[in-house]
């Protein structure tokens, strides 16, 4: 019984010496997404620490808050951790968030809306610098507006990040293939699509294989770029009317898109759809090998080794890389515009699209209510976010252009610049356009089509049900009224 | 009390015991029913109460947050007509079934031979070299298959080049006709520690004499192997053929690290699916029904496998 | 081990092809891990350019790097990993030797709801569990991981120990009560110091799921000071860039620990279970 009874006790010791420790002070929890600052290795001695420099400042000026940063887990099972924590209510307070997930899981009250706050004046933003005075002058409209959540009204997230996405090539590898490579940081490498496919057609001839990219959702994956910029393309002439009243033109929110499936505005049956399929189906040969289950980090080994000559990639925080790796000339564009050389329904189409753009940005979690601390918890973001704050933290990891007003592109990220002045495009990543589900099918479709397990006709059917089902569903769940949008 | 209880053989206690009206048998247990008090409460607490709760979860729509309404058997309904579970369904039966011949052959050839070698030292040695691979990580172990697999520069596709047979490289992980070969493969010729050992248990445990015996009779390795070893270890490959079950239908993270089920659906796999439902779509009833279904299936094909290998014994 | 010279059949010298046989099998096995250390000793640069041969200079520096960031991680995984041990070896023996030795009313329903339980798929009580780990205030805490490791570590130890205490030999605990020991003192002088082999291997086992578990802590703990190893190997690696070099060197440091006890505890792991008396 004796033995009994000792276990017990350790069982006990075990389990309750950790339970239950009693906190006067606030502690905040945060993750900062690419910013959070790494420890030196070997490899990488240096590593930009400038998040904890920031944090001691404002613990400093804030005696008794204690700030956290939390480490995110990469991206395999960052779904599988944030709906964990949340289920938990373990989350830190601030989280660094896709908005589209954002808007996927508003509705369980995860993220504070803050609306009332981006009205307040920014106490650390100085006097005069926009911002200072209404917290949301910091950021330009067009932004709040892609990230905005029409179906509850609500803004919850703060987005100080825009992501560019763009063509890396190598100009030793196309030279030597004889393509001439003159280039102008203003334009993109290609006139039209077709002279895109022409030109990586020519590569293919010499030898090589076109396009390093990824399909996979193993780790992020380049594949949506072209599914969002290509679709916008097709349907240039329509879009105007799936918009929402007085709008200009911006990248479609959920709803407008579900709707316009709801009203036959855009049906995997048009004419126009078959022609984008088709537009990706003639590409699809450019692609390296084993696309369909690459991961990012295999892709950027391809280019880099001088194997391939593009490279599909995040302008913003891989440009850092490339500078760093490549050991050849190189260069970056973005995609070319879709045009009527490609396709009869894109006849109006002039422009290529911006790709990227305001993905992810700052939420402000449930827990923050719950303990009672929002008021700290958003002046914290409103502190980190403030331009002196930020301007220091993109400087030391200049992994993305800052949105702010009155802070400057990081040199290493000038070559991008030009890509950020491009509209943006009105249809974005299939996850967004419509739902999660749908992106995640629409994509094993894609697969399925490419890889020759179905065809056309079976793709267009399956799309076709898809899209009805998915926009019956976010329809349904939002509780939205489509009459907005005419016939 | 309990001394006495036990100090016949089981069989002769039970006997006797079985005799005693219920209430007074569970009186005499009453230690024995303390001491696994604290086992029976632990996994009441930590196992059972999640399973249970996902059961029922499974009657429920639940996005893992405030949307909580019941819809009974409706997910069940959907599984029905679920394509991607069918095709999950098709791709784990013959992963399972490959799986399952391979976990259990090569580790029985590894024990016969180890067994059968005459020295004592390197049997003991070659037992510790192949215990050790168990150290590595899983997560480790995909890195290497997926550098392995690699269609530009992938180990296998570098040697079928050197051997002159580029004809067949592949993007293995990416061809719906070879992934879930590709998958089937990863780690081989790794031999699985536990269904390992408990072979070559069970091959150590045959008497000397038989197998004395029948070599006098003139039976060659191979007789011997089909009608002596084999039989006499039915019960110990039973076993390892239903734990590798039982691993191989749980295993996700295979098929999300290497291929995220892809190309298409070609490596889909339903635990992959409850990953994907639960995680990224936010269904856990959704989840919770494919879980049950998987739990049921495993349990009626441990329980078939039982009773076909107890018939086989009996014979 | 006594059975090992039992085992030598005089059918002539056939070691060699078996030999043979063996060595390839080994090195196709090994061959992986030995690629883990190759690259351990690259640079990211050295690796994309030479995915297989070792290349000069070699890094060791990654293995400084690793270790200066993973140090405090792998204290806390022998932490946590030891106290799940004892626990199990402790729970598991005294459940299996009552499972084995006696019969009771409920006996085989209280057993099938212990085994079961294997087949019950990890991912789909993952949310549940975090829940109920959550409401007893166990989030990060040690308590988080270890409550949880021994209840998934305490089915297969128990079928473990059960399978073993049966297939000890009646007569060795007649013996024991003709000599009028109390049922607690057959237990600790003559059925622990028997099992040893089976606890040995029980704690092999749980050793290398609780150092290897990485989903469990990643949802449980977010406090860096408490992380285990799998978890803090993790920074390695983000989602656009991942440090193959040092997180190969990681890799190889973590498994140390693992060697060492191996080391000491293979004889008697190995005859656990090869003793005969896991079957189906």
């Amino acid at each position: 019984m004796y033995r009994r009874i000792m276990l017990v006790a350790l069982f006990l010791l075990v389990f309750g010496a950790f339970a239950g420790q009693a906190q006067d002070e606030i502690t905040i929890f945060a993750t900062v997404g690419a910013y959070y600052p790494d420890e030196p290795t070997e490899n990488n001695p240096n590593p930009p620490a400038m998040m904890n420099e920031i944090v001691a400042e404002y613990e400093a000026a804030n005696p008794g808050v204690n700030i956290e940063l939390v480490d995110t887990p990469a991206n395999i099972s960052g779904d599988q951790w944030r709906s964990t924590v949340f289920n938990g209510q373990n989350e830190p307070h601030i989280i660094v968030n896709n908005y589209i997930r954002v808007w996927q899981e508003q509705g369980n009250d995860w993220y504070v809306p803050l609306n009332d706050y981006i009205e307040a004046p920014n106490p650390h933003i100085p006097e005069g610098t926009p911002g200072a005075e209404r917290w949301a002058d910091s950021i330009p409209e067009v932004v709040w507006d892609t990230t905005f959540h029409t179906g509850s009204g609500n803004q919850y997230v703060v987005t100080v990040n825009a992501v560019a996405v763009g063509f890396y090539y190598n100009i030793d590898m196309l030279e030597a293939a004889g393509i001439d490579t003159e280039f102008d940081i203003s334009y993109s490498l290609w006139e039209d699509w077709e002279t895109m496919i022409a030109e990586m057609g020519a590569v293919a001839e010499a030898g090589y294989e076109p396009l390093a990219m990824s399909m996979s959702t193993a780790s992020p994956y380049t594949y949506n770029w072209f599914d969002g910029t290509s679709l916008t393309s097709m349907y240039i002439d329509h879009i105007e009317s799936w918009w929402e009243p007085g709008a200009s033109w911006h990248a479609l929110n959920q709803r407008e898109f579900a709707c316009a499936i709801q009203n036959g505005l855009i049906s995997a049956n048009d004419d126009a759809f078959a022609d984008w399929i088709q537009l990706l189906a003639d590409f699809e040969p450019m692609w390296v090998d084993g696309y369909a289950t690459m991961t990012w980090d295999e892709a950027y080994r391809l280019f880099i080794t001088g194997e391939v000559p593009f490279l599909l990639g995040n302008a913003a925080s891989q440009t850092l890389n490339v500078t760093r790796d490549a050991d050849f000339n190189w260069g970056i564009s973005y995609f070319p515009p879709v045009t009527e050389t490609t396709s009869a329904h894109a006849a109006n189409n002039e422009s290529a699209y911006l790709v990227g753009g305001f993905t992810a940005g700052f939420t402000v979690t449930d827990r923050a209510r719950r303990e009672g601390i929002e008021e700290q918890v958003v002046d914290f973001l409103m502190f980190v976010t403030a331009q002196p704050q930020w301007g220091r933290v993109v400087t030391d990891s200049p992994r993305s252009i800052p949105t702010q007003f009155g802070l400057d592109v990081p040199d290493a990220l000038k070559p991008t610049v030009a890509f950020l002045e491009l509209p943006i495009r009105a249809l974005k990543d299939p996850d967004p356009r419509l739902s999660r589900r749908y992106g995640e099918d629409h994509r094993r479709l894609m697969q399925e089509f490419f890889t020759e397990q179905i065809d056309l006709e079976t793709l267009i059917a399956e799309e076709d049900r898809l899209m009805t089902r998915e926009a019956r569903v976010v329809i349904a769940e939002n509780e939205w009224s489509c009459d907005f949008q005419m016939e | 009390m309990i001394r006495r209880l036990s100090t016949s053989p089981s069989a002769r206690v039970s006997k006797r015991t079985s005799q005693s009206p219920l209430p007074i048998r569970i009186w005499q247990a009453k230690w024995l029913y303390l001491a696994l008090l604290i086992p029976v409460a632990i996994l009441l607490i930590f196992e059972w109460l999640p399973a249970f709760s996902a059961l029922y979860n499974s009657l429920y729509i639940w996005n893992g947050g405030k949307v909580h309404f019941y819809v009974g058997l409706e997910h069940y309904e959907r599984m029905l007509s679920d394509r991607t579970f069918r095709v999950a369904i098709t791709n784990l039966i013959g992963f399972v079934f490959f799986r399952v011949v391979m976990q259990t052959v090569l580790p029985f050839f590894a024990a016969e031979m180890i067994v059968n070698l005459r020295s004592a030292r390197w049997s003991y040695w070659w037992k510790i070299i192949f215990v050790f691979p168990m150290v590595v990580p899983q997560i480790l172990n995909y890195l290497i298959w997926r550098f392995i697999y690699n269609p530009q520069v992938g180990l296998l596709n570098e040697g079928l080049k050197l051997i002159g047979l580029e004809q067949y490289a592949y993007a293995w992980l990416a061809d719906p006709h070879t992934v879930m070969w590709a998958l089937a493969f990863v780690r081989f010729p790794w031999l699985p520690t536990l269904q390992f050992l408990i072979i070559l248990g069970g091959l150590q445990t045959i008497p000397q004499e038989v197998h004395e015996s029948a070599a006098i009779d003139g039976a060659g390795f191979w007789r011997r192997l089909f009608y002596i070893d084999i039989p006499m270890t039915r019960r110990q490959i039973t076993l390892a053929m239903i734990l590798t079950m039982l691993f191989m239908t749980q295993r996700f993270d295979l098929f999300l690290v290497m291929t995220d089920g892809g190309p298409g659906y070609s490596s889909m796999v339903p635990a992959l699916q409850l990953y994907q439902s639960a995680f990224h779509f936010l269904e856990f009833g959704y989840a919770s029904a494919i879980g049950v279904v998987l739990f049921v299936a495993m349990l009626a094909l441990t329980i078939i496998n039982l009773r076909v290998s107890a018939g086989a014994n009996r014979e | 081990m006594s059975l090992r010279s039992s085992r030598r059949i005089r059918l002539g010298n056939r070691d060699l092809p078996f030999q043979l046989v063996l060595i390839a099998f080994g090195i196709v096995t090994f061959f992986p891990l030995v690629l883990v250390v190759i690259t351990s000793l690259k640079s990211n640069t050295q690796f994309y350019h030479n995915f297989w041969l070792p290349e000069l200079p070699f890094r060791f520096g990654n293995y400084s790097s690793a270790f200066r960031i993973i140090w405090r991680f792998i204290v806390n995984s022998v932490i946590y990993s030891g106290a799940t041990i004892c626990l199990i070896a402790a729970i598991a023996s005294v459940t299996g030797y009552v499972f084995a030795r006696f019969r009771f009313p409920f006996k085989t329903v209280l057993f099938l709801g212990f085994i079961t339980l294997i087949m019950v798929p990890g991912v789909l009580t993952l949310a549940p569990r975090f829940v109920l780990v959550r409401d007893l205030g166990l989030v990060n805490t040690p308590g988080a991981l270890i409550s949880v490791w021994v209840s998934g570590g305490l089915v297969l130890s128990t079928w473990l120990m059960r399978s073993y205490f049966e297939s000890l030999p009646q007569e060795l605990f007649d013996a024991a009560y003709v000599d009028g020991a109390a049922e607690r003192q057959v237990f600790v002088y003559v059925s622990l110091p028997l099992a040893r082999p089976m606890i040995a291997t029980v704690a092999m086992t749980t050793l290398i799921s609780t150092w290897n578990d990485l989903i469990w802590p990643l949802v449980t703990i977010t406090n860096k000071d408490l992380m285990p190893l799998a978890q803090g190997l993790m920074q390695f690696s983000s989602d656009f860039e991942t440090d193959w070099g040092t997180l190969f060197a990681g890799y190889v440091i973590s498994s140390i620990p693992l060697l060492c006890v191996f080391a000491v505890a293979m004889r008697q792991f190995i005859s656990g279970l090869t003793s005969g008396s896991i079957k189906a």
